[in-house]
This record gives C-alpha cells, structure tokens and sequence, in this order.
C-alpha cells in the first residue's frame, strides 16, 4: 500500500562557511499511513523544518528523498495532493485574502467557480469571510494564519502538511484550528504536522516522532512513548528522552 | 492647567514665526551674495576628453550635450566682457556638447554666432563646425557657416567657395548660395569651375526667375573668362599686366569687350580680379 | 499556461497595488511639467530637446520601477521566502520564472506606456511654440512608438539581469547593485571598445580590447535600443533593422530566463 509521505534516509547538510557543513538530517526515515494525524515533535533547530521544506520540494535533499503518494516531493505534480501551512506564512500582503485564495485555487487547477464557493466556506468557518476584500497587510498575525490554513485547504488535498500550525494564535485561535484538524481527521485525510506544543499532540495526534539534532530518537504511539514508568505524561518522556540523547552524545 | 497651555502654544507660534523669518532674510542675503558674485563668476569645463564624456553620459547623451550648451550659453548670457580663458572654456563645452550630440543645431549655431565673432581660434572653430555638417547631411545651415568664415575671417575665397557650393546644394538652400558660391570661386581664379557650377545647377533648377538668375551670371562670368584669357596673352607679349581692359582691345588682342548682362562695365581690379 | 498566466496576473496586480507607482507617475507629471520650462531655454531645436527631457524622464521613472519594485518584489520572494506561497503548490520553478516576469513585464509596459503617453504629450506642448511635431525633421509617430518600444525592450533585459542577480545573490541590495554595474556596463561598453579602437585618446594593446569585444557578447549592448537620435532628427531606421533589434533584445531575455531557471531549480529555498 501505498504512503501518503515517506522519508527515505533522508540526509541533509547547510554549509557552514566556505568548507565545512552542518548536517541537519541524518539518513532518518519515516512512513505515514493513510488517515493518520503524525506528529513530528523536536526542540528548536531539531530539523523539523528542513524535513518538511524537503517534503515540500523548497530544497533538496543530499541523501536519500521524501515521497507523495510515492512521486519524489521534488516533482511539481507531488503537491497536487499536499495542503501546506508554514510556520509563518508568507504571503503578497497587498492583495486581498479573496484574490490570494482565487490564485492558489488556480494553481491548484479548481474551476473558478468551485473557488469562489470553496473561498467562502473556508473563510467562514476560519472567521474570516468578513475581511476577505481587505489587504492582507492589514490582517493580525493570527489572522494570517488561519488565511495560511485555508490557502492550505482550498484544494481539498488528502495530505496536509502543516509546520507549527498553532504558532502565533491565541487559545481561541488554537482551538479553532485543532478542531479543524480532528475534523479533517474524521474525513480521512493525512495530517503531517510539527510542533513542539506538546498539549496539541496529545489531543489530535495517532503517531508521533521525536527527532533532535537530525535524527530520530523515537517513532511510535503516544501510549509507547509514555509507557516507562518515570514517563508518567508527554512531557516528561519528552525532556526525558532529549536529556538522554545529549548524555549519550558527550565523551 | 489651561495658562500653561495657551504658554504653550504662544511659545511654539513664535519659535515657528522666528525660524521663517530667518529663513528669509538668509535667503535673501545669499542671492544678493550670488547676484554680486556673478560678475566675478568663473566658468568650468570638465577637462575629460569628449569620448570620455560619451562613455560617462550613457543614455543621457543628448541631455548632457543639451545642459552643457545651456551652461556655456547662460554664461555668456548679458555678459558685455569675457576673457580668453573664457572663450577657452566655451570652445571646451561647445566642443563636448557637438561631442554628445553632434546632430545638435543649437551647438553648431552658437559657435558661429558667438564663438568666432569673439575667439581668434576661427581654424578650430571651423573644426567644431565641420563636425555639425558631416553628420547634418541634409542642413546646408553648417556648411554655409563655415563658408562664410573661411571667406569673411580667413580670407580664403577658394575654400569659402567650396563650402558654399556644398551648402548650395543641399535642400531648401537659398539659391543666392549657388551664385555667391561662384563669384568668390571667381574672385579665387576658378571661373571656368564657377561657370561649370552655375550651369549644373541651372540644369537642376526649375524655377523660371532663378533660372533666368543663373543665365545672367553665367553669361557675366563667360565674358570674365574672355578677359582673363585676354588678359593672359596680353602679360605674354607685353611682360606686364595691362593697366585697364580697354588696353586688350588697343593692343588688337581681343575685338571688343564683352557685354555685361549687369548693364555695367566690367572692371579691371588692382589684384587682378574682374569686377562685375 | 495556465499557472503561468495566474502568476502573471497576480504579479501585475502586486505592481498597481504598489505605492511605488504612484510616487513614480506624481515624480513623472513634475518633470513632464518642468519640460514645458526646459524647452524655453533652447530657441532652436526645441523637439530635440522635448524630446531627450522626456525619454530622460521615461528611463529613469523606468530604471526606478525595474530596480525598486521589480527587483525588491523579486528579493522578497527568493530571499524572504514569499515564494513558497507559490512554490507549495503544483508549479515549477521555470513555471514561476516565466509567470512573475511576464507579470513584471506587463506593470513595466503599462508603466511605459502611461509614461510614453506623458511624454508625447509634453512633447506637443513643448513644441507648440515652434510649429508643433511637425517642426521636427521627418517627425513620425511610429517612430515615436518604435523608440519607446526600444526603450521598453532594454528596461525588459535589465529586469532579466535583476532576476538573474536576485536568484544567484542572497540580498536584495546585491542584486540591485550588480544589476547596476550590468546597465551601467550595457550602456557604455560599445562607446569604450570604439574609443579604443580608433586610438585617439588612449592606446590600449590588442588583448585587452579583445577581452573588451568578447565581454560585449555576454553583456546586453544596451546603447543600440536607444533610438532617440533617430526620431530628434528624423533619420531613418530600417524596418528589417528594427526587427533585428526587437530579436537580439527578446532572445538575450529568454537566454537569461533559462539561466535563472535553471539556477533556481537547483537552490534551496530555506
């Protein structure tokens, strides 16, 4: 059967001056199923980021690849099934949530008149359908995002691969999204996201990976990963579980 | 509260008030300071070699060539004495000027207007001019100016002559041009050149009064060319020039004098020229 | 096409929404004003210089909008990563080249046109004094045209240049800077090798003007799309030439184009 997404010995390296590099990812492989919300947990610079800008075809791998539906995340036709949302969207904040959503439905090949329908639901249910003729540069940044997730949403694609979507929102903002990720959820759809708000990954997500300094240090279910005695919750199996491999990592 | 206010206010008003009547009153001083300091003003000029200044001017070639004539121009501008280092520096910007704008009329008219009444470099000028009528191939305006100076300044009749033959030619040249073009080419020795001129463009000529115009030139300077040749076999036989034309037709050496379609005598003249 | 033509429009639309242009047409109604000023200076002559005020004032509001709004817009998408927005869907990175320069392209032709539209109209007011436009020598609209089209073409090359710098560099104030040194480069390197050549006023040996005539294949000689001379003083320029001109400018573009493509296919946008 074929994965909705699925790193490969994925291996990637920045360079660092005018010789050396840094390695970001280690040779790290995963595979989500279909229908599973997968959370990719880490500290800051784990390399969440870069994996994800991988899937996304932003840069290219040293090593190894990411697949959509086994079509190499490289390939432009990968993300006719992939809703992104970054961690900070960026977007041409002189045009309107409404032209910027006509757009991505364009580039996503929708109908015309199917966007416009989809443009207000989406902005509808996002709170955001009275403000969809204003220019973006006067939204708030949480507005930005929930126009980031809609963008992300206009082409109903069956993978959603969304990097910290709760970042900047406030509880209602927060609530507002993790209610629609269940509800995407319950339609079947494939949720990739990373986080390091653990709250959030208890509530919505079957799967979870921890990656720090470029490699995996866990891939399993949340029950596994607390099921050790001095793990009681998340939290603790997670600091845990960091503490340990910067132990390991020291002469 | 409100006293302190109004303070307030009255402080601003005439800090602003004072501010602008400073501003002008210092304006006022300083174009007073420049109105006096004109008259002692000096003129610049870039010293970079023209081709430079193509190269520095990009595509602003023709705005550069036309603010360098205005500056040379606005200088002199009312301006009753200049210098030679002035005249100098104006050959220099009139120069640059042809230099990025070559096609540029205005250029080519203020050097014959101004530059060669005042400068004594009339050769150099001549240069700057002749490039205006190597690229202004249908102005007969350059040529003409040239002509002119060679006659009036350098007293060179044959090139003036050339000059203005040249300038003849050129659409919507007068065609008193033509004609003044052949006496000078006359007054040069060239009659046979002049008449031969004349009747090419009488060829080309389609109106009846210029025609008529040409005839009567080239009829006068037929019977010139009679009384050079009288007066050439005259000096072979008597060793010297005759003191007037009727002294060819007492020698026996021509018949008669030609008649002059101007109604007047023809002249013998103390440098040899026929004058008619 | 399709995506490409999405991009454009919304490209385009970035353009008008800009407050840059309408700081640039305010600039460009003083200076055409100033033009009616400017001609009264000069007794003969006066479209000439209508004529190099207005195209004057036609390429730097031009120059203004390919540097500031083109190549800043560029800047903010490769090297603020705006072009994820577009990225993260189904278009490829030759898709996004061609859609934001076709989109660019076509703000610059409305820029140019509604600036060409001003200078011809100070043009006529600027030689009404002096028997209008057809005082000029062989004045002739689809001369008039032709040079602003040429003048279009070479703000369409440096707009290449800059998106070629804006992918290879990693600032926006690089980009712009080399892009600088390419038109200062295009618009004088002609007039240096000529220079040398003749002799007159500096001897340069053999190598180094061949290393001259060589770079001058692979900078946009952009001297020859300025056809200003020919329509001040009414010259001719040949129909055939022109079509020659219009073809070195679209494919000294379109090699550019490849180029940043290609780069660009090969960067990290992270």
């Amino acid at each position: 059967m074929t994965n909705p997404i699925s790193f490969k010995t994925l291996s990637k390296a920045f360079p660092c001056g005018l010789i050396k590099k840094y390695r970001v990812l280690n040779r790290i492989s995963l595979d989500i199923q279909e229908g599973e919300v997968f959370g990719f947990l880490g500290p800051n610079g784990a390399g969440k980021s870069t994996a994800i800008n991988i899937a996304m075809g932003f840069a290219i791998p040293d090593e190894g690849n990411v697949f959509i539906n086994d079509i190499p995340a490289f390939l432009p036709r990968a993300r006719e099934f992939v809703g992104y949302l970054p961690e900070h969207p960026t977007l041409y904040e002189q045009l309107s949530a409404a032209e910027l959503l006509e757009f991505v439905g364009a580039a996503s090949g929708i109908a015309k008149r199917a966007v416009k329908d989809r443009t207000d639901r989406l902005l509808d249910r996002l709170n955001l359908l009275s403000f969809k003729n204003r220019p973006v540069r006067t939204y708030s940044k949480g507005m930005k995002q929930r126009l980031g997730f809609a963008m992300a949403m206009i082409a109903d694609p069956p993978v959603l691969i969304l990097d910290e979507p709760m970042s900047g929102l406030d509880p209602m903002g927060r609530n507002l999204i993790a209610n629609i990720i269940l509800d995407l959820k319950s339609r079947g759809k494939t949720i990739f996201f990373s986080t390091h708000i653990l709250n959030d990954v208890e509530k919505l997500c079957d799967h979870i990976a921890v990656i720090h300094q470029g490699e995996i240090l866990f891939n399993g279910t949340i029950s596994q990963f607390t099921a050790t005695p001095d793990n009681e919750n998340l939290e603790a199996a997670f600091v845990s579980l960091i503490n340990t491999s910067r132990v390991k990592e020291q002469p | 509260m409100l006293n302190f206010h109004r303070t307030k206010i009255f402080f601003t008003i005439v800090i602003v008030f004072s501010v602008f009547s400073l501003y002008v009153y210092s304006l006022q001083r300083m174009n007073r300071h420049v109105d006096n300091s004109r008259s002692h003003e000096v003129l610049e000029a870039s010293a970079l070699p023209p081709a430079f200044l193509k190269v520095a001017a990009g595509e602003f070639k023709g705005l550069m060539a036309d603010y360098l004539l205005l500056k040379g121009v606005a200088f002199l501008g009312g301006r009753h004495e200049t210098t030679e280092r002035d005249i100098n520096t104006i050959h220099t910007l009139f120069q640059q000027s042809l230099a990025l704008d070559p096609y540029f009329l205005q250029t080519c008219y203020y050097i014959q207007a101004y530059l060669v009444w005042h400068g004594k470099n009339y050769e150099e000028d001549i240069e700057l001019l002749k490039i205006s009528k190597n690229h202004r191939t249908w102005d007969w305006l350059p040529a003409f100016f040239i002509g002119f100076d060679y006659h009036y300044f350098l007293r060179d009749n044959l090139k003036a002559a050339t000059y203005l033959m040249e300038a003849s030619k050129k659409p919507g040249a007068s065609p008193f041009l033509a004609n003044l073009a052949a006496r000078l080419s006359q007054r040069g020795g060239q009659t046979e050149a002049a008449i031969a001129f004349l009747k090419s463009m009488r060829l080309q000529t389609k109106d009846d009064k210029v025609k008529e115009q040409f005839d009567k030139r080239i009829r006068a300077l037929e019977g010139v060319k009679l009384l050079e040749k009288g007066i050439a076999q005259y000096k072979a036989k008597f060793n010297h020039h005759p003191q007037s034309l009727d002294d060819l037709v007492t020698s026996g050496i021509l018949s008669g004098l030609p008649e002059n379609p101007y109604k007047k005598p023809f002249v013998l003249e103390d440098d040899g020229g026929i004058e008619f | 096409m399709n995506i490409i033509w999405q991009l454009s429009k919304i490209t385009f639309k970035q353009g008008i929404y800009s407050k840059v242009l309408y700081g640039i047409v305010l600039l460009s109604l003083i200076l055409f004003v100033s033009n009616l000023f400017i001609t009264q200076l000069f007794s003969l002559e006066i479209g000439k210089v209508a004529i190099d005020v207005g195209f004057a004032v036609l390429s730097l509001a031009g120059l203004s909008i390919v540097f500031f709004m083109g190549i800043g817009m560029l800047s903010r998408d490769v090297h603020q990563n705006n072009i994820r927005m577009v990225l993260c869907h189904p278009v490829a990175r030759w898709q996004y080249v061609a859609g934001k320069f076709i989109g660019l392209s076509l703000f610059i032709l409305v820029a140019v046109a509604v600036l060409g539209l001003f200078s011809a109209f100070s043009l006529c007011l600027g030689t009404a004094s002096a028997g209008g436009l057809q005082a000029l020598r062989n004045f002739s609209w689809v001369m008039l045209f032709a040079t602003v089209l040429s003048h279009l073409l070479a703000l369409l090359i440096i707009l290449a240049v800059g998106f070629l710098f804006t992918v290879i560099t990693s600032s926006g104030y690089l980009a712009m800077l080399l892009t600088f040194v390419v038109y200062i480069i295009g618009n004088t390197l002609d007039t240096v090798i000529k220079v040398l050549v003749q002799g007159e006023f500096v001897q340069a040996d053999v190598f180094f003007i061949n290393g001259l005539k060589f770079l001058s294949w692979v900078f946009p000689n952009l001297s020859v799309f300025d056809l200003k001379v020919y329509l001040s003083y009414g010259l001719s320029y040949d129909l055939i030439n022109l079509l020659w001109l219009g073809a070195y400018g679209t494919s000294y573009i379109l090699l550019l184009l490849f180029l940043t493509a290609a780069i660009l296919h090969k960067k990290d946008l992270c």
